[in-house]
């Protein structure tokens, strides 16, 4: 199975979004459920869901502002509002009136956010291991952290296959799952410098004032999923503590998994995403 | 190397050509340079070449034919050469292509000809890539040209009966010199397209009607080929399965102004197997056409 077997049959286009050209991949007819990737990431991290979740659902992946190929902003302004505000207006573009979101890590931030801003647009969400219930301070602070940190960067700095194919085994807690493919389209989104420099300024942005506090998760009114890996990095009890701020969150834990839950363990992250938007779950 | 990376860039996307679905991978601005498959192919067999040609400044567009690929497969048509002649006429219509250039391989080799005898005017240029469709007045060409259209017949329909991968992998190790050049995922994909309910229903009707009889009326004779009027280059192989490259070379001499070229290292698909050198020979006839 290789990216572009798994697609077969998806459109793959650019929409203009208010002059940001913006990359997505359309697959499946039914209710929209979106996907949205992490930090560095693009929006082939879900190609092991998306067209699962096909069968049921219009599954649309898109690359967030600056990311994978989807164009930078003049502005230089990444952060959780401007990323929010891109996807907002992808949907409108799109013409999508209702959508249910996948975000993993990054992706998962802008899915509350986005949820919080358009409640009337937005519906139930899938959170994979979601960034923003930490502070970075905080999140530093974790033993390994900051070396993970300076790993991951070496793909930005000076990105080799072997670089890339560092980082994103990282990820995962089984190292031979990442395919080849993988790493070779990672590859060739890191080449241009504009694209790495992205990567810095996501980083950089200071998103303090975004963060997923329990008064914020308290006024999401979408029932919530959050889905982590047995040894992900964000704690359990910072999840747990989450997923009881909002209104209706359930808390589903995927044993031998890291940061990808839904890459490596696709079997079962797929089947909870499908029944938890049926409402089966 | 995977058709992803290969196409990272180009659209896949989906047009309306007059009531006919037709998938097209798709990248690039200026001139439409349109790519046209063979018989039992699909867009993905120039994934090599899209992105290079757009990058060479044209408007590079691989299509699936009607019939193959994701594009319609109706069943209340002939599958002769005039239908693929009639789609191609829609989809240009559709995407607002008053001209084209037509890079056709094999039955779509034979299509770009059949399309420039009948709409002149829409065509810049033609390229055809051991395109099919020619037939030579000497004993020794019509020969060839039954056997071959047998023999096409009978390695497609092999391939079709019941897919297996491996017969998939068997039709496409027939297309190329180097059978190493079948990557699974090729093998993946053609195997995926021959198993969506459409093909399985449209594909026997099909390879059964393209080679037979009455499609050889439209076969491009030496008067025809004599009476070309647009600029053409024909590019063939050294291990070219059906047609040789003798022959491909004669019929160039009896187009206007034709230009020939052999790919060496390559059989049927040289566009995938020696991409490189093809792409630069697409490109600088282009670009002279163009200039």
């Amino acid at each position: 199975m290789s990216i572009w077997t798994a697609y077969l049959g998806a459109e793959a286009r650019f929409a203009d979004v208010g002059g940001i050209s913006t990359r997505y991949v359309a697959l499946g007819e039914g209710p929209v459920v979106l996907f949205l990737h992490g930090r560095g990431g693009h929006l082939e991290t879900f190609v092991r869901n998306a067209p699962a979740l096909a069968a049921r659902f219009r599954t649309i992946s898109v690359d967030l502002l600056g990311h994978g190929m989807t164009a930078q902003t003049a502005t230089g302004d990444y952060s959780i509002a401007a990323l929010t505000k891109h996807i907002g207006r992808f949907l409108e573009v799109l013409g999508v009136r209702d959508a249910r979101v996948v975000g993993q890590s990054l992706g998962g931030w802008v899915a509350v956010w986005l949820a919080l801003n358009e409640p009337e647009r937005i519906g139930r969400l899938v959170l994979i291991e979601p960034q923003g219930l930490q502070s970075e301070e905080e999140r530093l602070a974790a033993p390994g952290a900051e070396e993970r940190y300076r790993v991951g960067g070496e793909a930005y700095e000076n990105p080799t296959r072997e670089a890339v194919r560092k980082r994103l085994s990282g990820l995962v807690a089984d190292h031979g799952l990442i395919d080849d493919d993988m790493v070779e389209t990672r590859w060739r989104l890191y080449q241009p410098e504009a694209s790495r420099a992205v990567h810095q300024h996501v980083r950089r942005a200071p998103n303090g004032a975004f963060l997923l506090t329990a008064e914020r998760l308290k006024k999401l009114r979408q029932p919530a999923l959050f889905v982590r890996g047995e040894h992900g990095h964000t704690p359990l009890p910072i999840i747990e503590a989450s997923a009881r701020a909002c209104v209706e969150a359930q808390v589903l834990t995927v044993p031998g998994t890291k940061q990808w839950p839904q890459y490596e363990r696709p079997d079962l992250v797929n089947p909870a995403m499908t029944d938890f938007f049926l409402n089966r779950r | 190397m995977s058709f992803w990376t290969d196409a990272l860039g180009a659209e896949v996307r989906y047009h309306d050509a007059g009531g006919w679905r037709t998938r097209v991978v798709e990248a690039g601005q200026g001139e439409p340079v349109i790519m046209m498959h063979g018989l039992s192919g699909h867009a993905e067999s120039f994934v090599r070449n899209v992105v290079p040609l757009a990058q060479a400044g044209f408007r590079a567009i691989s299509m699936d034919a009607i019939g193959h690929g994701y594009s319609s497969k109706p069943l209340d048509v002939t599958y002769h050469s005039p239908l693929f002649v009639e789609h191609l006429k829609r989809f240009m219509d559709a995407i607002g292509a008053r001209k084209a250039h037509l890079v056709g391989q094999s039955l779509g080799g034979w299509t770009a000809m059949n399309f420039a005898q009948k709409y002149p005017d829409r065509v810049r240029s033609i390229m055809s890539v051991t395109g099919a469709g020619i037939l030579l007045e000497d004993e020794a060409s019509k020969k060839k040209s039954e056997e071959i259209h047998k023999q096409v017949q009978t390695v497609t329909q092999n391939a079709l009966q019941t897919p297996t991968r491996e017969g998939v992998r068997k039709r496409l190790e027939w297309l190329m010199l180097d059978p190493k050049s079948v990557t699974d995922e090729l093998v993946e994909t053609r195997y995926t397209i021959f198993m969506l309910p459409d093909s399985r229903q449209a594909m026997p009707k099909m390879v059964q009607e393209q080679p037979g009889e009455g499609n050889r009326a439209h076969l491009m004779r030496e008067k025809d080929l004599a009476a070309l009027s647009v600029p053409t280059y024909v590019i063939w192989t050294d291990h070219n399965p059906t047609m040789p490259a003798s022959i491909a070379e004669r019929a160039a001499k009896i187009i206007p102004g034709a230009k020939y070229s052999l790919v060496e290292g390559a059989g049927h698909w040289p566009q995938f197997e020696k991409p490189e050198v093809t792409n630069k020979l697409l490109i600088d006839f282009l670009k002279r056409v163009r200039s």
